[in-house]
């Protein structure tokens, strides 16, 4: 099938499939804690106005009704009120959405470059005493969790070699940029304000590294291990007898094999980012749409945490498309199998 | 592909603990998991403070340093540190043993069962509804119902199988769902063996391999996602010391009372790198079975 | 082109190296720059913050309402009231009718100038919503109308002792922005939603500052109102922020590098040590009238049974409180803190005694049944010191036999539970504060049957004997009369047992005293007693800043 064909059936099943996650967070949300009226306003609110609210919320509907009323007021934008931050959901999702954007693509853009860098050094010197560390290092980075490093790293760089902001986005007193699509770092490059650009990228760095941290491991670890296996094989043998340079073989005929199993598992690593953010982001006050997701799941913020559980499912079903997209085109039996038909 | 006989003979298992000896690092990995098993088992007795791990306060000695009376400091409450590290095992082991224990029998029949009703409405709607499931990462979901639930460490396990338990169901069709193609199954049923006995006798022993693999492997990576749980506050609530609860207790404290997180972190590390190496040789043992 | 040992990752990897110096030389450069927002006070306490003046009544509320806004009359650290937005007033024979007359020219925000009738609005305001503060007035005040436009009389239904201190609880609002804002329909018939859902990220006050930003989730930002009736002192900080208490790692990081010059009150005992060897910084603590207490849930068993209450008030260890987790603390003498006029000196006081303790459990009806009847307990997440006492409270119990389970929980979340019975937990760690400096405000704030439901009485008392004995000492115009009163109240509810009395506060917190100058800093520092009702601690008007200071100490290494 043409890879236009793959795609449009891939979207089908992802609505799909983000229909029925929406059945599932709003019945989470309904069924688990208590009074989700008395919830929304609050402790000082009397109980007429509770009343008033059910009504509003129509609680007092059957669930059916209930979701169908949530999912229309979904579709119109409407993702309800904050408990915590008082305005409509919407409007504090487009202000902390961004800041998790920049911090997961830049960290998406460190695990995969050095990851990938690191696995091909480590097959090249295979052996040497760099693959050794690159090796210990893969199995370091992998046993510890996000948050580890996220705090290894706030007293590495918090305290012993104090280089980088622990926390917030943007130090105070620096000119920020207009909105244009919420991420600091691209708004300030784009309006040339440079001053602003560094600083929010050296906010940036420290939570992106600690997401970063795992899964270049892994990468590292995965890149290698395919392609030590590869140095092996008989192809490989016929191109050094032939006098293919070393670094040609590397790069143009293993890396590319390699990378599909890697950028297979990078895909799940990197839709898992945004999960590990809602720790990274605590440990950094970092005003991202994790922590604002954080910070309504303990205060079991029912609007909120649908909404951003949501918007997180559409993400990573996304991400997961596109990744097979990526590898489909990579994969030559694929791409081949296409063509043929 | 030949049905695997179930009942394993003496030299079967030879050869297999053979074979998984044979690789220095997962052998390294078995006796770590044991060392993790005993200390949790026998904590009380181990323990050089097994009272610190209860309701015990000495703010007279709080916040420590490392020293010889106390080999990883104390904490701001006066509590030996190395102690509660000891019985934090148990809670991590439960966790990560116990959701594995839960979700594989209930993940394995539903596999099982699409995987033999394969290509029908049967299959079709379980694996959607663990499409959706699996659509978001599992530690979002386990953060989000546990979060919902009262604090224990019940429920926390009990959020966290909720979110695994699909990767198993979906591991168990894809191989039971062509095993179920085979001719020694076809051959199975125009004799009129009963379902049960297919799904049990014929498709599950040729699934075994792939879901131990992933069982061992995954141990580890439960107990990461239950230590997270317990960082953000959730899970055993105190005294019952919890490794992720230490570690973010103790962040306040850098960078000037470093050990007080340093031990838990460690710990975490250790328990999760046990798991790997041991779950690295299992999948090496098991995968060399295949003909 | 790519050299022959590096290969084209080794470049790659030089590269980001010399991309990662310049961020680090950049970075350097911007810390010594001279900015406006130099002139700011920036302050941390617990969240969420409600600065609306008829709904806020915590910590943080308060310190916003006291900049935002005006009262009638304004507290001295010794314990009474001057005249404020009120130059004088007038009390007739039957203690009945208060008639003030108000300054002229003191100008809102907007420029509206203050009237009579804004006073009588929201006076009206603050009766009908019914949250925050309006549980002092609603049993004492019947009407508040303005006579002419700067004289204006407030009618009580009964005598009420302490009602001219009580007034600084009464924030004074542009009745005009605020009409102008109402929401339609709402709960206040003709008045909509009065406002409500404006004065949540908006003012309508005339105080020394004005909201410039109001951020819900994490902090506000308030800036100097220039015509400001009562003047301003050149060195007074232009700006003025606060912001959601968070880690102390956090806390210590901003505080080093001079973006927060006044920490909150709540931060570990290590963190206030780390701090205090800082240059240019200095930790004080001082008495605030505030008292920290184990409130037990009289109407929940195990804790509705009398003598397991007093038993586990002899099992508690007070003197490791205030001498290890909290020093520089005094061991509370029953609900009214010691530096609180009408404190009651010979009330009961509590100590260990393991001994008693078991006495007492053995007459209570749970002494058998231990086990099927455990301890609830909330501590409060944004004070890390609690669950210190909150552990040596469940080691003390331990030791009974009575088993305590514990869960931290947000302060939102605790305000939440104590709204019903079932939902508030046996026993609470919460600090209160009276709000005027009477021990009545304590008493009636804590034990009267109004304020249960709240998170200052999480005891669901509801005595009716106390309720009267409270009413009866709240209308005695007398003060010496009223005291008395107050100290046979004092007495019988430490008979009743309904709360561990643990410390009266002494607020700690740091403060960059080499470039700010903070009134409560220097009198704690040179020994004078100043005692600041909740919220003018924090009085950023009468603060001073210096910004020349500030970049001298970032410049140092």
């Amino acid at each position: 099938m043409s890879l236009l064909s793959y795609l449009a059936k891939r979207l089908v099943l992802a609505i799909g499939v983000l229909i029925g996650l929406s059945i599932l967070l709003f019945l989470i949300a309904r069924v688990l804690p208590g009074d989700p009226a008395r919830i929304a306003l609050g402790p000082r609110a009397p109980e007429y106005a509770i009343e008033n609210l059910r009504k509003q919320m129509n609680l007092d509907k059957p669930l059916y009704t209930q979701y169908y009323l949530w999912i229309s007021s979904l579709m119109k934008g409407d993702l309800g009120i904050s408990l915590l931050s008082r305005r409509p959901v919407q409007d504090d999702i487009k202000e902390y959405f961004p800041a998790t954007f920049e911090e997961v693509l830049l960290a998406a853009i460190i695990l995969s470059v050095s990851g990938i860098s690191l696995g091909i050094l480590a097959a090249k010197y295979s052996n040497t005493w760099l693959d050794g560390i690159v090796r210990i290092f893969a199995y370091l980075g992998i046993i510890t969790p996000a948050f580890v490093w996220a705090i290894i790293l706030l007293l590495i760089f918090g305290y012993w070699i104090p280089i980088f902001p622990l926390q917030g986005r943007i130090s105070p007193g620096v000119p920020l940029p207009p909105t244009i699509t919420g991420m600091l770092t691209l708004d300030s490059l784009l309006t040339g304000n440079l001053v602003a650009f560094w600083d929010a990228l050296k906010h940036l760095i420290l939570p992106s590294l600690a997401l970063a941290m795992a899964p270049m491991a892994q990468a590292a670890r995965i890149m290698r291990s395919s392609m030590s296996s590869d140095l092996e094989a008989d192809h490989v043998s016929a191109m050094i007898a032939y006098g293919v340079p070393q670094n040609r073989i590397l790069t143009k005929y293993l890396a590319r094999l390699a990378l599909i199993p890697t950028i297979s598992i990078m895909s799940l690593d990197i839709a898992s980012l945004a999960a590990a953010a809602f720790v990274v982001e605590l440990v950094f006050n970092f005003p991202g749409l994790s922590r604002y997701g954080m910070q309504a799941i303990l205060n079991k913020d029912l609007n909120a945490i649908s909404s951003v559980l949501l918007i997180f499912g559409v993400f990573f079903t996304f991400i997961t498309i596109l990744v097979d997209l990526i590898v489909a085109y990579l994969d030559p039996r694929i791409r081949l199998q296409r063509r043929s038909m | 592909m030949k049905t695997l006989d179930l009942n394993v003979t003496w030299n079967s298992i030879k050869r297999s603990i053979y074979k998984f000896s044979r690789n220095k690092i997962s052998v390294v990995g078995f006796f770590m998991v044991l060392f993790i098993i005993i200390v949790a088992i026998f904590a009380p007795y181990l323990a050089p403070y097994p009272k610190h791990a209860g309701a015990f306060v000495d703010f007279n000695n709080a916040s420590k340093p490392p020293s010889l009376t106390y080999l990883f400091g104390t904490d701001p409450f006066g509590r030996d540190i190395l102690s509660r590290v000891m019985f934090a095992f148990r809670g991590a082991l439960i966790m990560g043993l116990g959701v594995i224990a839960m979700i594989v029998p209930v993940g394995v029949l539903v596999g099982l069962i699409a995987g033999y009703y394969s290509g029908t409405w049967v299959d079709t709607v379980i694996m959607r509804i663990t499409d959706v499931f699996i659509t978001l990462p599992a530690l979002l979901l386990a953060l989000a119902v546990a979060a919902l639930m009262q604090r224990t460490l019940f429920n926390s396990m009990m959020a966290v199988a909720f979110a695994w338990w699909p990767w198993y169901a979906r591991l168990t069709y894809g191989m039971a769902s062509s095993v179920r193609n085979e001719v020694f199954v076809q051959d199975a049923e125009t004799i009129g063996a009963s379902k049960t006995h297919i799904i049990f006798k014929e498709i599950l022993p040729n699934c075994l391999a792939p879901i131990f693999t992933k069982m061992a492997l995954e141990v580890g990576w439960v107990i990461l996602v239950g230590a997270t749980l317990s960082f953000v506050g959730l899970g055993e609530q105190p005294p019952t010391p919890a490794l992720g609860t230490m570690v973010s207790d103790g962040a306040k404290y850098l960078p000037f009372q470093w050990w007080i997180s340093t031990a838990p972190a460690l710990a975490i590390m250790f328990i999760i790198l046990a798991f790997n190496l041991f779950g690295d040789g299992i999948r090496d043992m098991l995968s060399t079975e295949e003909v | 082109m790519y050299s022959k040992k590096l290969g084209k990752f080794g470049v790659i990897l030089v590269v980001s190296l010399i991309l990662a110096l310049l961020l680090v030389s950049c970075g350097k450069a911007q810390k010594t720059s001279y900015t406006p927002e130099d002139y700011i006070i920036r302050t941390t306490e617990d969240w969420p913050t409600y600065i609306d003046p008829a709904v806020g009544n915590d910590f943080s509320d308060s310190i916003a309402l006291v900049n935002l806004y005006d009262s009638l009359v304004f507290p001295t650290p010794q314990g009474d009231v001057n005249p404020s937005l009120a130059e004088k007033w007038d009390i007739s024979k039957d203690s009945l009718t208060y008639t003030f007359t108000l300054r002229q020219g003191v100008k809102f925000h907007n420029g509206d100038e203050l009237t009579a009738e804004d006073v009588a609005f929201s006076m009206k305001r603050l009766l009908t919503i019914g949250e925050g503060f309006a549980y002092i007035f609603v049993p004492y005040v019947q009407d508040c109308k303005a006579i002419d436009k700067y004289t204006v009389a407030i009618t009580l239904k009964k005598p009420f002792g302490p009602f001219i201190a009580s007034l600084i609880r009464v924030y004074i609002l542009d009745k005009r922005a605020v009409m102008e804002h109402i929401e339609k329909p709402g709960s206040y018939g003709d008045f909509g939603d009065y406002g409500k859902k404006w004065l949540l990220t908006n003012d309508a006050g005339s105080g020394p500052y004005k909201v410039k930003e109001m951020n819900m989730v994490s902090y506000l930002l308030a800036e100097k109102f220039d015509d400001y009736w009562g003047g301003w002192d050149p060195d007074a900080p232009k700006f003025f922020k606060e912001s959601a208490t968070s880690e102390p790692t956090s806390e210590y990081t901003s505080f080093a590098s001079r973006e927060l010059e006044i920490t909150d009150e709540l931060l570990p005992l290590e963190t206030y040590q780390s701090i205090a060897k800082l240059s240019g910084a200095d930790v004080v603590t001082f008495s605030n009238g505030n008292t920290f207490s184990i409130m037990l849930h009289t109407k929940k068993p195990p804790t509705d049974d009398i003598h397991f209450r007093k038993a586990l008030a002899y099992s508690f260890d007070y003197d490791q409180v205030v001498s290890k987790i909290y020093p520089g603390a005094l061991q509370s003498q029953g609900p009214v803190a010691s530096t609180t006029p009408g404190h009651d000196p010979n009330v009961f006081q509590y100590h260990q005694d393991l001994a008693k303790a078991k006495l007492e459990l053995a007459q209570s009806k749970y002494a058998d049944k231990l086990n099927q009847y455990p301890v609830t307990l909330s501590w409060c997440a944004e004070a890390p010191e609690e669950e210190k006492v909150a552990l040596l409270f469940q080691a003390n119990a331990a030791e009974l036999g009575i088993k305590v389970e514990i869960t931290k929980k947000p302060f939102g979340q605790m305000e939440a539970d104590a709204i019903s019975p079932e939902t508030t937990p046996n026993a609470s760690l919460i600090f209160v504060a009276p709000n005027y400096a009477e021990a009545g405000a304590m008493l009636t704030a804590r034990y009267s049957s109004s304020s249960a439901g709240t998170w200052e009485q999480c005891e669901w008392l509801q005595n009716s004997e106390i309720d009267h004995m409270l009413e009866d000492a709240a209308s005695t115009t007398d003060k010496q009369e009223r005291f008395k009163k107050d100290y046979a109240i004092q007495e019988k509810i430490v008979d009743l047992c309904p709360t561990i009395y643990v410390f009266d506060q002494a607020e700690r917190r740091a403060y960059q005293s080499a470039y700010v100058y903070w009134l409560p800093g220097e009198a704690a520092k040179s020994g004078k007693l100043y005692v600041p009702i909740m919220g003018y601690g924090i009085y950023v008007h009468d603060m001073k800043v210096y910004p020349e200071k500030r970049a001298d100490l970032l410049s140092k290494p």
